[in-house]
């Protein structure tokens, strides 16, 4: 009466699970192999930058203002004389680091909202996804510029701005997971084997929302990226002095008239290229474990 | 109380005068502006029946019968609006929680569809182990090694194999092994089925009626089931209750309920299932008509706009469930 | 001429990123005119992949890779898409399970009847249309002045009773109904299955019902097939297959169904579930759970073998049977 399986299968671990999606076929496996490439030559070269920046990014004057790229500044310089290549090397590290703690804030908060909201259920659901609503409609960039200015600018606000607008975006996607989650005769079965509401939302809700969260957490990183960017190029992001991709952009862009490419070339395709990288992380995941979901 | 004829012993599960009354979904607006007071669903309507311990008790009735909302009320999991539902003894929803909680142990609910009932990111073994981990004080391994004996109990061997895969993983019949084997693994008295073979594919549907009949032997269980399909009721029960819009039609010991059935409706029922043989095709008398919404069930007896054999009192009164023979009862007014 | 329908060793694939699931294998059935054709199979047997390849209607990642359909004297496979639409609801019509899906709920019933009748001849009028549509709902039961109403304002059945209305109203010689009823309660579908009767007889209607419940197939059908992974496992009338079931799947099949009529208390179960079309058994696809399995059986694949009376079945244990037969 029984069939013998010839296989035996092993048990996964957590983490195993969680980077599954990566090792299998289909081109997902080769979008995120690329965007974390990217990702992972972005942040170690912003780790390293002390290391392998061959000048000091701040330094004036060392080479001949705006000259193009050559041996000896292989990037070229800005109008300072200051050397691109170090600059380049330099400038992500605030912006990484605003997306990062942008993304931690919406994690700590967007989710646990989301998942205690939903799962409650009823009018208080409706009335935080109301509110949360009314959040999202706002304009990232406007709210962010909104907070900047009146708070000023270090790593924590404007990572707080960014965060704020985002964090509705977790909470529906978390939500709507949720709803549907909770309805399933799974999360019934649990209760009725006794186990309590932590149980149920660690064990039952939970493991199963995890996925689309990667996808609006890096979809999250990407466009943290280009609003930091957005802020810098306009003024509202890091003292003018310190090296950072944005900043360059913009005098990049005031140098360009006079021919001057490289700063506005450099520093844009860095941004777009962090942006890129998490992007397709996003899309390579997203990929990869939604077939399983169907 | 069903007077329940010739026999000596309590019921195990008593269900008594129950109702389980749904109000329509509004919207906050509507809630708060309506007129009108809340609609209701009457998906169970005045339900009164006994099972026996080691009896395996049938709910058969199509959509709308109220049937499965039935069978999760007498296993606790929601609560009726009118009514008492006793499990050995001790009044479900009269009882304080730590005792509700001790008795949960002895109650167990089977769902319909395999898949959406496990978890699908909870390994097999996990899934299985979970009543334990919440309802018992045993040891993680101690509770493994249970695991580990259901799993084989159940059929699916080897334990070690089956223990680390995810749902998704196996098959339907595979599937609901599990979902088994995790509704007996803290040796329950009571167990509620809802259509256990419903989802399973043809072929493998005698395995999973086999496997809980012999559960059942072994086990001395008591167990109620719901199902729509009549043959799989007559296999598996020996007392079975038809209902129909909430209320039941008709209650008897399975063999006297199939060759002799009273009301109209089991009579309808029997006449229009499709029987797998050629030789037995005969003209069909089939009633008109569809079921009813449970919002607004019509007045007397549900039946009486369908039945063949209606006559004037049958839009007025609601008919009592009442003993016809021994042990079998039925409630329409030709028998009154 | 005699036979409406006749496939000749159809194979339809389903390609999907990892791999080939062939969910039909070289099957070969015909249909006469007027017949009713029982098509029973379980899931993964390829019953639906089979009346949906008669249509016309598979599409990738399913592909046709062999065989030949002819309806009615045309090659099915060599019709261009707009031929193939011409044949579909004028000569071949579909009835499908769920009828809360097939159905548009933002349109009428109506609508839908004048939409399908003008999309296969423009030149009828949107009059003539809607007075048809009202003429099959009589015809079914269904009041003419409910041609209006939405399909959320109907019953399970009597939604699928619009459906067959549908299937109906261009006039086609060949329904296929796939899993009509398992979606609607056991009366509902006696009264289904009693007016489809009637309909293929006002009609003179061939019709192809493909089904696991063997109890429908008993009513319904002249003639059987059974399918098992995508391949025929037996092909016979209805009185023989049931009285004498032939192939080991057929009547494992028939032992382990619950009966309401007989008292049978122990169902011989079957061992094992269907199997996984991407990886399928070698040999006969049935030969895992087969009770009379042998050697040859993991190794070939069987032929459908006649067995005289009209009836066939791909079983090796048959080949010794045919040379006893005079």
């Amino acid at each position: 009466m029984t069939i013998t399986q010839r296989t035996r299968v092993e048990p996964q671990s957590q983490l195993a699970k969680l980077m599954s999606p990566i090792f299998g076929k289909g081109y997902g496996r080769g979008l995120m192999l690329v965007g974390l490439c990217i990702t992972i030559f972005l942040t170690v070269m912003s780790i390293l930058a002390p290391f392998i920046a061959p000048h000091d990014p701040t330094t004036i004057g060392l080479g001949p203002p705006n000259s193009a790229p050559s041996a000896v500044f292989p990037l070229g310089t800005d109008q300072y004389g200051r050397d691109m290549l170090s600059r380049i090397i330099w400038g992500g590290r605030f912006i990484l680091l605003v997306a990062v703690a942008a993304v931690a804030i919406c994690l700590l908060i967007g989710l646990p909202i989301g998942l205690v909201s939903a799962y409650a259920g009823g009018n208080v659901d409706r009335t935080v996804a109301l509110v949360m609503d009314s959040i999202y409609a706002f304009p990232s960039l406007v709210l962010a510029i909104m907070i900047i200015s009146v708070f000023g600018v270090t790593i924590i606000n404007e990572a707080l701005a960014i965060a704020v607008v985002y964090i509705p975006s977790y909470f529906r996607v978390v939500r709507s997971q949720v709803l549907s989650i909770k309805e399933m005769p799974y999360v019934d079965a649990a209760k009725s084997a006794g186990a309590g509401t932590p149980s149920v939302l660690l064990r039952y809700i939970w493991p199963n929302v995890t996925a689309s969260v990667v996808v609006v957490a890096t979809v999250n990183f990407a466009d943290s990226i280009l609003t930091t960017a957005g802020l810098d190029f306009i003024g509202l992001g890091l003292p003018v002095t310190l090296p950072d991709w944005g900043i360059d952009l913009t005098y990049g862009r005031q140098a360009l008239p006079l021919g001057v490419w490289w700063t506005i070339v450099f520093s844009g395709g860095m941004i777009l290229l962090a942006a890129l990288g998490f992007s397709l992380i996003s899309e390579g995941y997203a990929e990869r474990v939604n077939p399983k979901l169907r | 109380m069903l007077p329940i004829g010739g026999r000596k012993s309590t019921p195990y599960v008593e269900v008594n005068e129950l109702r389980k009354l749904f109000p329509v979904q509004r919207s906050l607006i509507a809630q708060v502006f309506a007129r009108t007071p809340a609609e209701n669903v009457r998906a169970v309507d005045g339900i009164t029946f006994s099972v026996e311990r080691g009896d395996v008790f049938g709910l058969v009735g199509e959509s709308g019968s109220g049937k499965t909302t039935t069978g999760r009320i007498t296993a606790g999991l929601i609560r009726p609006t009118e009514g008492s539902v006793t499990v050995d003894g001790a009044e479900l929803f009269a009882i304080p929680k730590p005792q509700l909680r001790r008795l949960r142990k002895k109650m167990q609910f089977v769902y319909q569809d395999p898949l959406s009932s496990l978890n699908p990111k909870m390994m097999v073994g996990d899934a299985v182990g979970e009543p334990l981990r919440y309802l018992s004080d045993d040891s993680a391994s101690k509770r493994r090694d249970s695991v580990f004996n259901l799993l084989d109990r159940v059929g699916l061997s080897p334990a070690d194999s089956f223990f680390y895969r995810y749902p998704h993983q196996l098959s339907g019949g595979q599937r609901q092994r599990v979902v088994i084997a995790r509704a007996l693994s803290i040796n329950p008295e009571y167990i509620v089925a809802d259509e256990p073979v419903a989802m399973v594919d043809v072929s493998v549907r005698a395995q999973i009626m086999d496997l809980l009949l012999t559960m059942q032997r072994e086990l001395n269980l008591t167990i109620l089931l719901i199902t729509h399909d009549l043959a799989v009721a007559k296999y598996m029960c020996n007392r079975i209750a038809v209902m129909y819009l909430g209320r039941i039609m008709e209650y008897a010991k399975t063999e006297d309920l199939f060759t002799h059935p009273l009301h109209p409706y089991t009579q309808a029922l029997l006449a229009a299932v499709p029987i797998p043989d050629p030789r037995k095709r005969s003209e069909k008398k089939i009633p008109s008509g569809e079921i009813p919404s449970a919002l607004n069930p019509p007045t007397g007896c549900v039946f009486h706009p369908r039945c063949p054999k209606v006559f004037d009192k049958c839009s007025r009164d609601v008919p009592q469930l009442l003993e016809h023979e021994n042990g079998h009862y039925v409630a329409c007014h030709l028998y009154a | 001429m005699d036979q409406l329908l006749q496939v000749e060793s159809l194979t339809v694939e389903y390609r999907t990123g990892d791999a080939i699931a062939t969910a039909v294998q070289a099957v070969s059935l015909d249909l006469k005119r007027g017949e009713t054709l029982g098509l029973v199979g379980e899931s993964g047997s390829g019953k639906s992949t089979f009346g949906l390849a008669v249509m016309g209607l598979i599409r990738p990642p399913g592909y046709v890779t062999d065989g030949k359909l002819t309806f009615d004297g045309t090659d099915i496979r060599s019709l261009t898409n707009e031929q193939l639409r011409e044949l579909r609801g004028k000569k071949v019509a579909m009835i499908f399970q769920d009828p809360m899906t097939s159905l548009n709920p933002v349109k009428k019933v109506g609508d839908h009847f004048i939409e399908y009748i003008r999309a296969h001849d423009r030149d009828a009028s949107e009059q003539s249309a809607r007075s048809t549509a009202k003429t099959v709902l009589e015809d079914l039961g269904i009041p003419a002045s409910r041609v209006d109403d939405y399909p959320h304002q109907f019953s399970g059945g009597m939604r699928q009773r619009v459906m067959i209305g549908l299937a109906l109203a261009l006039k086609p010689s060949l329904i296929i109904a796939d899993e009509p009823t398992t979606a609607l309660d056991v009366i509902v579908e006696a009264q289904i299955l009693k007016q489809l009767s009637d309909l293929k007889e006002k009609y003179s209607l061939s019709l192809i019902l493909i089904t696991h419940n063997m109890g429908i197939v008993a009513e319904m059908a002249d003639r059987v097939a059974v399918m098992y992974a995508g391949r025929l496992a037996e092909v016979a009338p209805a009185v023989s297959i049931f009285e004498q079931p032939k192939h080991p799947y057929t009547q494992a099949l028939l032992d382990s169904i619950p009966n309401i009529l007989t008292s049978d208390k122990v169902l011989k179960t079957i061992p094992g579930s269907p199997p996984d079309l991407t990886t399928p058994p070698s040999g006969c696809p049935f030969h895992p759970r087969c009770r009379y399995v042998f050697d040859r059986c993991r190794k070939e694949v069987p032929m459908l073998i006649e067995t005289g009376g009209a009836s066939a079945a791909a079983c090796f244990l048959l080949e010794g049977e045919k040379a006893r037969r005079t």
